[in-house]
């Protein structure tokens, strides 16, 4: 068997990423407790949020002031390294109804960091994604088999995260409504995926953080508290099924939109393919596309990390390769 | 001693029947590339692909089994119904039901050691293959794991798998030197490698095909001549005389796409995990997924696979070997010749029986063919 020198590689890009996301509060200098900075004026500001609600646990601003398209989440322990991730700058500032003008330089990072990278991201750097990957490593070696997800599951998460991303996108818009303004559910609604994330429950404690595990509020408060622990049975499950919760991931399901056209591609020559099912069989998010495409030269598909294990495995050469900007980087 | 005499010696004397016959070990025989060696291995038995090319054994199966089928099953009844075949002796037999012969043959051959039979999806792709294939599979681990009395363990199978994979890379390092222009391994010696493989000991048998890969690194290239490569029906050991007659004429066989050449000793088998049931639907899809076989009801991949190997060993034609009696191999060589022609690749389609008769005429197209290729394009060098 050929060596797995992409996943070798990966792995340590993965530890990198995630003690510099997690700890990196830790290690670098920066202001804490700063004042959250006003953006403007407007409905509603985050400092009409009390402090001890559920989304500012670790309430302290980040070293670096800008923003991920991975799961560098804004709870994490100190503030993290960077602010937050894709999705929670773009719901609370629709909420905020922040102006295009301060919030373009950040949407023109994040999609430049999409486009050129893509699910690259999930694969290589989110936190969650390596914690998922560790837990994999345990369950081997405890000889359990991983659980594969029957392809109807399959298909149904598929769209499922694109419902819970426009969904929350949706939520964080709505809210800002007078008819809900008023009625004040758009406190318990602020950040709706956010508080579904398993990071938020995560890495709070992984700093030494208390995240906030319940919030009784009010029905909907409580409903968001059991749909939280839900979604961390997920990732839990994420032990025996391979990233589990990356299939419902919205950041992912937001990143997957640049999978297709984006710089960094999977390519297949599909007359060296012996069609030998090695591909489909290493995936760790079960993607059939590279296996079953005979006839597209790229084969990525919105699921896929672009993680490279496919390609390292494929014991056909130069059948399969990932490539940056249409050049290959490796092959198989 | 010359590398290649140790395959030579496998095929040609009784002493690896001798062996078998009075190893501890049970033998199973198998019908063909779709009873995964891996897990008789796994279970403590030794594998044996019994398909035969013998001419007088394919006659005295006659009295057996039809005369209207095709000379491998003939001839394999005939090598069974010998005292001491080339497979010493035989404790379970597996046919997978590949073709209407193979469907028929497990209650003729009832009588020589109890029989297994494999039911093979029609179309491999197709909804649920994979899935009835892998139910398949699990059914011979535990006809296996009866026969043995041993369980199959993940360490057993592990073990099994690595014998495998160890022994596809080496004859992919031989495969390097049928690249070469001209090749330092000619298309005859491919085939008794892998008709040695069908009886020998997985291990040894890849230590040999190490040494003569190495004896080669070295060794003199021939002279040049037409590049061919081979497909079709299987050429089984001793009949080998299409490939033979090509070589003899100053063309080299540089590939062959073939379940009793290149296509047993190629893809390796690799799990998403090393444990039993990973590796068991690695098994099972290695066994089934690459399969260029015609007994499926499309021929894509065999149609992608012959194409890569015109390109990847330089080859200026292709020669489709059919057996008499054989409908499937013959069902596809026309999409064969279709897909060659869209590439200007020129075929040569030859029919044979095991009998000696058609060999010069046989000769004679094989001749032609190679003397249009000259005309086509002179042979560089
Ligand atoms: S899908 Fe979500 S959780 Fe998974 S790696 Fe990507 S961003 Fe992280
Ligand atoms: S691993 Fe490579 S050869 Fe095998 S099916 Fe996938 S792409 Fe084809
Ligand atoms: S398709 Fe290949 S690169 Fe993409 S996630 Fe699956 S194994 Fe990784």
């Amino acid at each position: 068997m050929k060596p797995r020198k992409v996943t070798l590689v990966r792995r340590l890009v993965q530890l990198a990423f995630f003690i510099l996301l997690l700890y990196g509060a830790f290690i670098f200098p920066h202001p804490l407790e700063a004042p959250i900075p006003s953006i403007e004026p407007g409905t509603p500001r985050t400092s009409q949020y009390p402090r001890d609600r559920i989304l500012w646990v670790s309430g302290k601003e980040c070293v670096i002031d800008m923003y991920l398209p991975v799961l560098a989440c804004r709870f994490i322990a100190q503030g993290g390294t960077f602010k937050s991730c894709s999705l929670h700058v773009l719901s609370e500032n629709i909420t905020w109804k922040t102006s295009i003008k301060l919030l373009l330089p950040h949407l023109a990072f994040l999609a430049v960091l999409s486009f050129l990278f893509a699910r690259m991201w999930c694969g290589w750097a989110c936190p969650l994604g390596a914690m998922q990957d560790a837990m994999g490593w345990i369950r081997r070696q405890f000889g359990a088999g991983p659980w594969h997800l029957a392809q109807g599951w399959d298909r149904f998460f598929r769209v499922l995260r694109h419902v819970l991303l426009w969904l929350s996108l949706a939520i964080s818009a709505l809210i800002t409504l007078p008819l809900f303004g008023r009625t004040g559910v758009n406190d318990a609604l602020f950040l709706i995926y956010c508080q579904l994330c398993p990071s938020r429950l995560v890495y709070p404690p992984l700093g030494g953080v208390n995240p906030c595990w319940t919030d009784f509020t009010n029905g909907i408060t409580t409903t968001l508290t059991f749909l939280g622990w839900f979604c961390l049975g997920v990732f839990a499950l994420g032990f025996m099924v391979p990233r589990l919760w990356c299939r419902f991931c919205a950041v992912g399901a937001l990143l997957s939109y640049f999978n297709r056209g984006g710089l960094v591609t999977l390519e297949k020559q599909a007359g060296k393919c012996t069609s030998c099912g090695t591909c489909r069989r290493v995936c760790p998010v079960e993607v059939q596309r590279v296996y079953r495409d005979r006839t597209n030269p790229i084969v990525t598909d919105t699921q896929c990390t672009l993680c490279g294990r496919c390609v390292e495995s494929c014991p056909e050469e130069g059948c399969l390769s990932m490539c940056l900007a249409g050049r290959s980087i490796v092959e198989s | 001693m010359p590398a290649l005499d140790y395959f030579r010696e496998v095929l040609e004397t009784a002493q690896r029947a001798e062996e078998l016959k009075t190893g501890s070990r049970p033998v199973v025989g198998t019908m063909c590339n779709f009873v995964p060696e891996a897990l008789i291995i796994a279970a403590g038995a030794v594998p044996v692909r019994i398909c035969a090319g013998d001419h007088s054994a394919a006659l005295e199966g006659e009295a057996l089994v039809p005369r209207d089928i095709c000379p491998v099953c003939k001839s394999t009844v005939g090598t069974l119904q010998r005292p001491g075949g080339p497979h010493g002796r035989l404790d379970l037999l597996v046919v997978p039901a590949v073709c209407d012969a193979k469907k028929k043959l497990p209650q003729v051959l009832e009588g020589q050691a109890p029989v297994h039979v494999m039911e093979l999806p029609v179309d491999k792709q197709g909804q649920g293959a994979e899935r009835r294939w892998l139910d398949q599979v699990r059914l011979l681990a535990e006809r296996l794991e009866k026969l043995t009395g041993q369980r199959i363990t993940r360490q057993g199978l592990r073990g099994a798998i690595d014998l495998i994979n160890a022994r596809q890379n080496a004859y992919r390092e031989l495969l390097a030197l049928r690249q070469e222009n001209p090749p330092r391994l000619s298309g005859l010696e491919a085939l008794l490698l892998a008709n040695a493989s069908f009886t020998d000991d997985v291990a040894r048998w890849t230590h040999h095909a190490r040494a003569l890969a190495s004896e080669r690194q070295s060794a003199p290239a021939p002279a040049p001549g037409p590049r061919l490569v081979v497909t079709g029906a299987p050429l089984i050991y001793p009949n080998l005389r299409l490939v033979e007659l090509i070589e003899s004429l100053g063309a080299h066989v540089v590939a062959d796409e073939m379940c009793s050449g290149s296509e047993r000793l190629y893809v390796p088998i690799i799990p998403q995990e090393w444990n039993l049931p990973e590796m068991l639907l690695a098994v099972a899809e290695t066994a089934l997924l690459p399969t260029t076989c015609p007994c499926f009801s499309r021929h894509d991949d065999r149609l992608t696979r012959i194409g890569e190997l015109v390109d990847a060993y330089s080859a200026d034609g292709v020669v489709y070997h059919n057996l008499r009696l054989c409908a499937l191999y013959q069902f596809e060589a026309t999409a064969v010749r279709d897909a060659l022609a869209a590439r200007s690749v020129p075929m040569l389609e030859l029919q044979t029986d095991y009998t000696p008769e058609d060999t010069e005429q046989m000769h004679t197209r094989v001749q032609a063919f190679l003397e249009m290729l000259e005309a086509r394009a002179p042979v560089p060098g």
